[in-house]
Parts: C-alpha cells; sequence; structure tokens
C-alpha cells in the first residue's frame, strides 16, 4: 500500500439527503474526508449512520446532494464477520480477490500476507466455527484489506464483541491505519472506541443525521494507557456533551 | 457421569441390533403364517424356499442385480445434475420460477406408469428408457429442494457479494449453490430412495431379456411361470439395491455436510 500525501481531499459530499418511505434517515449532510483520514461517525442509534457510511462507500443513492470521489477500491466491514462457514480462513479472506479473477497462487499468498497483519497467521487452515468472536473480527479485517482498498468502511465492527477483545482489536485497527495509512471511516455507537481509534469524530443528531460536531482526537501514539488519559476523556466528554444536546433539542 | 458412559456403547449396541431382530422376526413370522394357514408355494414361497432358489444359481440374479444397480446409480446421477441446473435457472428470476415451476410440478404429478410407455416409444427399449424412467421419478425432489436451498442464501453474505461486486456466476458458484448444500442433500436422500422404484419400473416396460437382464424382467418372467420363489429373490434383491444407493448417498451426504453442519458460535 503505497503512502499518499494527508489533506488532499478523497472525498467530498456535498448536501446528501436519503429518505426511506417518508421517513428521512440523512439530510443534507456535508462533509470532506482527506486522503490517509481515519474518521469515527458516531450517534444515537437509528441516526443513520449506517446509511451515512453506505452513501460514503456509493452503495446507496442519493436523492439530493452529490459524492465526489477519488478512484480507488472500496471495501465494507460489517458489523458481523459474515463469513462462509464451509471456507478456510484464507480461503474466506481470499475471497474478494477470486472475484476479482486474481490467480490463486497469488491470492493465497496475499491472503496469508492480510492474515499477518490482523495476526491470525496460525488459523490459516481453520475454519469459521473454530474461531473465537474476535478472531472470526480479524478475519473479516483481513479480508477488507486483502485487496488493498483506497476507502475502508467499518459498521460497528467490534460491537458485539466482549470490552477486552474489542479494545486489542481497536488498537490493531488503528496500528493498522498508521502502517498502511488507508482512508478509513468506522461508524460506533461508542464515543470512548471512536476517540481512539478515530483522528476524527464526527458526532452525528438524532434521525435525520445530520453533523452536529466535528472534534480532533488526541494526536498521541496509541496504546492501552490512552483509554483512561485525560486527553482521550476530555474528547468523550465533550462528544457525550453535543450529542446529548442534540438528542435533547431533538425532543423538543 | 458414569453412568453416561455405560449407557452410550449399550445404547449404540441396541440401535445396531434392533434392526436386525425386527428382520429375524420378521421372516420368523412369515414362515409361520405359510404354514400355520398352508399357503402354496405358488402363493408365499417359505424364507429358506426364497433363500434355496438363490442358492441354487446366484449368477443370473447377481448379474441382473448389478444391471438393476447400475441404472439406478446412473439414472440417480443424471437427475442430480439435471436436477441443480433446471432449478439454477428456475431461481435466476422470479418469472421463470412462477412460470416453470407448475409445470414440473404437474410433470411429477403424473403417475410414473402412464408416461413410461411414452418413454418406450421415445427411447425404444433397453436402458435408455430405463434412465429416463429413473430421471422422471427422481428428478422432482432434487429439483424441489435445490430451488428451496437457493432461495434460502444469506441476506448478509449476499449483501457482501454485493459490495464485492461479484459477477453473477460467481454468486451462484461461490455463494448460493455451497448455501444450498444442506438443502439438496434432502432432496438426494428422497431422490436415491425413489431412483431404483423409477428402474424397475423401467425394467418391468423397457426392459430387455438375455444373459443380463435386469431384476425388473426377472420379476415378469418369474411371474409368468408361477415361480414366486424367484420373484421374492428379485423384490429382496431390488430393495438391497434401493439401500445401498441410499446408505451410499447418506453416507456421502454426511462427509459433504461435516463442513456446513458446524456453522453454530
Amino acid at each position: 500500500m503505497s503512502l499518499v500525501i494527508r489533506n488532499d481531499p478523497f472525498l467530498v459530499l456535498s448536501g446528501a439527503s436519503r429518505s426511506f418511505a417518508a421517513a428521512r434517515a440523512v439530510d443534507a449532510v456535508s462533509l470532506t474526508l482527506a486522503a490517509g483520514s481515519l474518521t469515527a461517525l458516531v450517534g444515537p442509534s437509528g441516526c443513520g449512520k449506517t446509511t451515512l457510511l453506505r452513501i460514503l462507500g456509493g452503495i446507496e443513492p442519493l436523492d439530493a446532494g452529490t459524492l465526489q470521489r477519488a478512484p480507488g477500491a472500496f471495501s465494507f466491514c460489517f458489523q458481523e464477520p459474515r463469513l462462509l462457514p464451509w471456507a478456510t480462513v484464507c480461503h474466506n479472506v481470499a475471497l474478494p480477490l477470486r472475484l476479482a479473477g486474481v490467480a490463486r497462487a497469488e491470492r493465497e499468498d496475499r491472503a496469508r500476507e492480510a492474515l499477518k497483519l490482523v495476526q491470525l497467521s496460525d488459523a490459516a487452515g481453520l475454519r469459521p466455527h473454530q474461531l473465537s468472536g474476535g478472531m472470526k473480527m480479524r478475519t473479516a479485517l483481513a479480508r477488507a484489506l486483502v485487496g488493498n482498498p483506497r476507502l475502508l468502511l467499518l459498521d460497528e465492527p467490534f460491537s458485539a464483541l466482549d470490552e477486552v477483545t474489542r479494545q486489542e482489536l481497536d488498537l490493531a485497527l488503528r496500528q493498522l491505519w498508521e502502517q498502511a495509512r488507508f482512508t478509513a471511516v468506522i461508524v460506533t455507537h461508542s464515543l470512548p472506541e471512536a476517540a481512539f481509534v478515530a483522528e476524527r469524530v464526527l458526532v452525528l443528531s438524532p434521525r435525520p443525521a445530520r453533523i452536529v460536531a466535528d472534534l480532533a482526537t488526541p494526536t498521541a501514539v496509541r496504546d492501552r494507557s490512552l483509554w483512561t488519559s485525560p486527553e482521550l476523556n476530555a474528547v468523550v466528554a465533550e462528544a457525550s456533551r453535543r450529542l446529548h444536546g442534540a438528542i435533547a433539542e431533538a425532543r423538543r | 457421569m458414569s453412568s453416561e458412559s455405560v449407557d452410550r456403547p449399550r445404547s449404540g449396541l441396541i440401535d445396531a441390533l434392533a434392526p436386525a431382530v425386527v428382520v429375524v422376526l420378521a421372516v420368523l413370522a412369515w414362515a409361520a403364517a405359510k404354514e400355520l394357514f398352508g399357503i402354496q408355494d405358488y402363493q408365499l414361497p417359505s424364507p429358506l424356499g426364497v433363500a434355496r432358489a438363490f442358492c441354487a444359481d446366484p449368477e443370473p440374479f447377481l448379474r441382473g442385480c448389478a444391471e438393476t444397480a447400475g441404472s439406478a446409480a446412473l439414472g440417480f446421477v443424471l437427475a442430480v445434475a439435471i436436477g441443480v441446473v433446471v432449478a439454477s435457472a428456475l431461481s435466476l428470476s422470479r418469472t421463470i420460477e412462477r412460470s416453470v415451476y407448475p409445470l414440473t410440478l404437474l410433470f411429477q404429478m403424473v403417475p410414473l406408469v402412464a408416461i413410461a410407455p411414452l418413454l418406450v416409444v421415445w427411447f425404444g427399449y433397453g436402458r435408455p428408457a430405463i434412465l429416463a424412467s429413473t430421471v422422471v421419478v427422481a428428478v422432482f425432489p432434487v429439483i424441489a429442494s435445490t430451488l428451496s436451498g437457493l432461495r434460502r442464501t444469506d441476506r448478509g453474505l449476499a449483501e457482501l457479494f454485493a459490495t464485492l461486486a461479484a459477477p453473477r456466476f460467481s454468486t451462484w458458484w461461490l455463494l448460493a449453490l455451497p448455501s444450498a448444500v444442506p438443502s439438496i442433500v434432502t432432496g438426494l436422500r428422497i431422490a436415491a430412495g425413489l431412483a431404483t422404484i423409477g428402474t424397475i419400473t423401467g425394467e418391468f416396460l423397457a426392459g430387455v431379456g438375455g444373459e443380463n437382464a435386469p431384476l425388473g424382467i426377472q420379476i415378469t418372467t418369474a411371474l409368468k411361470s408361477f415361480q414366486t420363489d424367484r420373484v421374492f429373490v428379485c423384490v429382496l434383491l431390488a430393495a438391497l439395491v434401493g439401500f445401498a444407493l441410499f446408505f451410499a448417498v447418506s453416507l456421502v451426504s454426511r462427509l459433504l455436510l461435516a463442513r456446513w453442519m458446524q456453522r453454530s458460535d
């Protein structure tokens, strides 16, 4: 993966709106993502975070507004690992390459490289039912990274995991991003997770989703101690204040 | 804990022995009924008489058995291939499925004995008509189960394939068909049981006599000369063919399903 120059806009979304039946899910959202940035979207349940993520990936059509994106592959990491139960971990990771017509030897080599990135080299020959929840998500992450995507979209990828595993995977994701500098957007319910993983946190209002705050996270190198640091807690407190403010306003 | 470990082998032994005991009891009841009611040999031969008929000259029976087993197995394989292809074609669109599926259902509803003479007209006497008869009977469960399996592809995985911009054939080959395997296997088991019925029926109408006369022909020949003991030998061998095919399919299915059944977290 090549290093990209930061601050070049990778994606520009202008006045994006999307409705389902009579309900508006996303309302006139505008945002710019710099190339190689890692952004978190946080907001109350059902506010339209996933819809906005799908819009960024270009898989959700817009009712109004425009999306401009630099060329290049994107990949999606879902809330559930979504692994083929009959295929080995290696074959699951290699799936995007197989669908892209990459030769078997090359795709298996690249799948093993991706598994190494997520520290799952030893599990290449296992099947999904032999994996823990954390290992399954690592496999899904490896599958999302195997095609060297320019844009990685993650939809609450670690929300079903226990706290310890989740923190481990948050750190792994952050370190992978620091190494590869792909552009990434992660949707999460957890404010600490958003502040820990991302370099920028966008707080969304209750449905329809609008951006109510754009916060920078600490620039410190990520390690376990950061979870309890005052810098991280300050971002979490500010995000929480803005989130509750938006909810209160929506109720009025 | 200790009672569990003692109970398990005992229950396994009972499971294995119970069918054998039932078979022995059935044979004893058969022999007793014949003696008790004084039934003539041409109406109901004794179990010993049937065994004697087989042992006196087993070769024609075994050759016939091999012939019937070959037709049943080949017809079964053809039915599976045709069934999976037809179901996959039907699954391409709801409109095609709604238009064509009732026709396949109607085809299944027509009794085989009504279609079989037509198969002789179309395919002539001999193996092609027998295979056609086997396929006609065995293909429907394969179509129905495959179609049902193809329709039950996991939505999350389907969305994954869509985001990966998977071509339609790749989605069918790498996702829909493997997802349908557990359902297909159910259809295969039913088809395996039906295949022998289709083969014997086909042999009744289209079988050719001679050195390798299949069991269906041997049954009709023996009936004409009231050699009921030979009929019984053929019927038992035909049942054995059906059982062997069912057992082989079940075994292969079990091995195949080992990958699919361990999906729970």
